[in-house]
Parts: C-alpha cells; sequence; structure tokens
C-alpha cells in the first residue's frame, strides 16, 4: 500500500512545490473511491527537481513496470529531461506530472488550488471544479464513475444543507 | 458544444450543454482556496448526458458523511479502508493457497 503520509511528509520537509491532483485529492474533497497512488503536479524548475530528487532519494524511486536493470539514475537531469514519471518506490507509487490534459502546468493550475492541512502539513491540492474539469477533459471511460461522484459531491456542497 | 472520448480504438462524440454554474457553496474546514473559488474562466460547465447517467447511482448519504469530516479525517478514513483492504486481499490469497 502507498504511504501517502510519508511521501507528502519527505516533499514538504524539502519545501518541494507540488500540487496534489489525482484519486486522492478526490479523496480530500470527500470522495468515497479509493486510489493505489499518489498524483502531484510538480513546478518544473531547477531549485524544485532538486527538491524532488532529495525528497525521494531515499525511497529508491523507479519507472512503474520498466523491467530491472534500466539505466535509470535519480537524479536532476533525469527529471529535466523527461515531464511525466510514473514510479514506484519504497513507499509505494507515486506519479509526478509536469502537465496534466485540460489543466496544464503547475503554475498554470495554481489559482484553481486550495491550501490545506493533511498529516500536519501544508499542501495545495486542485480544487474540485477543476479537478472535475481535468478527469473530464482526460476522457478515460475508467473516469465516468469517478467524475460523477465527484459533481454529486459539489452538487451537495452548493446545495444548502 | 461537443465533448470527446477516446477509449483507444474509437472516438465517439457527445453533445453537451454548457450551463453556467456559480459554486458558492462551502469549503470545507482545514481548506482555504487559494484564489476567488469561481475564476472567470472557470465558470462553465458541462452537463454530460453520460456523467449525469452514471450520477443516478451514487450513493449520496455517504458523500454527506464524509462531507461531515475534516479533510484529515477522511484522509484517515481512506488509509483505514486501505489497509483493511490489503488485509482482506492477504486473507483472500491465504486461504486460496491453503485449498
Amino acid at each position: 500500500m502507498t504511504n501517502f503520509r510519508e511521501l507528502i511528509e519527505r516533499l514538504t520537509a524539502e519545501k518541494t512545490e507540488f500540487i496534489i491532483v489525482g484519486g486522492f485529492a478526490g479523496t480530500i474533497h470527500g470522495a468515497s473511491r479509493s486510489t493505489q497512488d499518489l498524483d502531484i503536479v510538480y513546478r518544473h524548475s531547477p531549485e524544485n527537481l532538486q527538491r524532488i530528487v532529495r525528497a525521494l532519494e531515499p525511497c529508491t524511486p523507479y519507472p512503474r513496470g520498466a523491467p530491472p536493470g534500466l539505466p535509470f539514475k535519480w537524479e536532476r537531469q533525469t527529471l529535466e529531461f523527461g515531464a511525466n514519471f510514473t514510479l514506484a518506490t519504497k513507499l509505494g507509487f507515486i506519479d509526478l506530472l509536469e502537465d496534466i490534459t485540460g489543466g496544464g502546468t503547475y503554475l498554470q493550475l495554481l489559482p484553481f488550488t486550495i491550501q490545506l492541512t493533511v498529516f500536519g502539513r501544508d499542501c495545495l491540492c486542485l480544487d474540485l471544479p477543476k479537478l472535475i474539469q481535468v478527469k473530464h477533459a482526460a476522457g478515460r471511460p475508467k473516469d465516468f464513475d469517478a467524475i460523477a461522484e465527484l459533481v454529486a459531491l459539489r452538487d451537495e456542497r452548493s446545495e444548502p444543507r | 458544444m461537443v465533448n470527446r472520448f477516446s477509449t483507444g480504438r474509437e472516438q465517439w462524440h457527445i453533445p453537451a450543454i454548457a450551463v453556467d454554474w456559480d459554486c458558492t457553496g462551502s469549503y470545507d474546514r482545514g481548506m482555504e482556496p487559494t484564489a476567488p473559488l469561481n475564476p472567470k474562466d472557470d465558470k462553465i460547465e458541462y452537463l454530460d448526458p453520460v456523467i449525469e447517467a452514471y450520477k443516478k447511482d451514487i450513493d449520496r448519504t455517504m458523500l454527506r458523511e464524509n462531507l461531515k469530516k475534516t479533510v484529515q479525517e477522511r484522509v484517515d478514513a481512506f488509509i483505514d479502508f486501505m489497509k483493511a483492504r490489503e488485509e482482506c486481499e492477504r486473507a483472500g490469497e491465504a486461504a486460496r493457497e491453503r485449498r
């Protein structure tokens, strides 16, 4: 099982600039669906890439599903030359995304975030309207149910109780 | 307005109705918007007939209970669920091996 707590603690301890998106963001907003990995959109700046490298280095990240023995080096240059990384670590699965369909990059998503404290750490999470929008934009049939739940959550929030 | 969904092999198009949507609903304890909740270009929401169809089967009682919780309580409940699921998987695997 992915250790969400420790992954978030490590990232925030290094002051990494990131936004929680995906299924875990849904959980934060109140969705009941489970997820296997932590999806984050990170700021693609040299300083931030270095912070990500430092934060995850002890967890020995490796491309998920890739055969063992690849010449994969966990260093800033590796992140600089790539964009989206789906990784398996000692703490579980984490997806590092430079941008997401329908949402864009960290800086483009920033106005659509909420600040929250989880595991005692201050983080940014994609807000509910944007989360619905990006899941919709991804257009994956497997997400239909999840989108419907997020839309229902949005309805529940906007209705007086 | 058209929404596009790709299943990998083909692409199909579903007409959607654009409506104004103003979510002025409350945000939860421990959640602070970093910008106005409704930036102008985010105001258009689409009524997607597929999503609307899926919405009918959503258990809203569970969502209402979740919304009463703080963010940390939701995350804790999720982690408890994941641990329980893992335990069930282990138990199932052990039972299959015994047979």
